[in-house]
């Protein structure tokens, strides 16, 4: 599956990878894998202020994916 | 009563902004706003030399819209307007205006402090600055966060 990251995220994982899924998981089990690949962004991984978006929606840990989506990682987001 | 968000990729003048707002808002009795500038230094006094705004393709442009229409709903105001930039910002430019205009001059002090908390906490943009000594991303601090947690 198309994973892309946004902010702070996008330096530790790249603008977009590939993740190789066999079966859907939960957004928490895509938080995990994607930890193991790379280590130095577990701690802003595991952040429940850097959020997971599926399409248009904001989506909880609990959300199951399919290896067929994409899902987007934004770090915390700032304006003003 | 309208609420307008805007995303603009270039430099936009406040003043225009707030002279079309003041003649939409005819018949109030008054008009609140807020510009954010970008600054020059960051808080350990390095110089910075650019202020880059990322944002997200489809995501960003409607966090604006949502927060201005959430102002417009909850506060006595007639008009709400957010114009907020992106790209690549020198210091001293202006980021974001957010103003209200209303009947009585409460509410719209109230919707413009409020639209300013939901910006620095909830809208879709990644804040880096940029200088001699590197680039750094700016995240909101627990300070913004609290001052969010105001309206809940």
């Amino acid at each position: 599956m198309k994973v892309r990251s946004y902010g702070k995220l996008a330096d530790l994982l790249g603008t977009e990878r590939d993740l190789h899924m066999d079966a859907p998981c939960t957004v928490a089990e895509l938080r995990d894998r994607l930890a193991a690949e790379c280590p130095q962004a577990r701690e802003p991984l595991a952040n429940k202020r850097v959020l997971a978006c599926v399409g248009d929606t904001i989506v909880p840990d609990t959300h199951i994916v399919s290896p067929r989506e994409s899902i987007e990682f934004l770090a915390p987001v700032s304006g003003g | 009563m309208t609420a307008r968000a805007r995303l603009d990729p270039d430099p936009f003048d406040p003043a225009a902004e707030l002279a079309e707002l003041t003649r939409d808002a005819a018949g109030d009795g008054a008009v609140v706003s807020f510009i954010g500038l970008a600054r020059d230094a960051t808080k350990s006094g390095e110089p910075v030399k650019t202020l880059v705004l990322e944002h997200h393709p489809r995501l960003t442009a409607k966090s604006l819209e949502d927060i201005a229409s959430d102002a417009l709903e909850r506060f006595a105001v007639s008009h709400v307007r957010v114009v907020h930039r992106c790209g690549d910002l020198m210091p001293g430019e202006p980021i974001v205006f957010a103003a209200a205009s209303s009947p009585h001059r409460r509410a719209a002090f109230e919707a413009a402090d409020y639209l300013m908390d939901r910006l620095k906490t909830e809208a879709v943009f990644w804040k880096r600055e940029e200088g001699p000594s590197g680039s750094r991303w700016i995240e909101p601090t627990e300070a913004d966060y609290a001052d969010r947690g105001r309206w809940e």
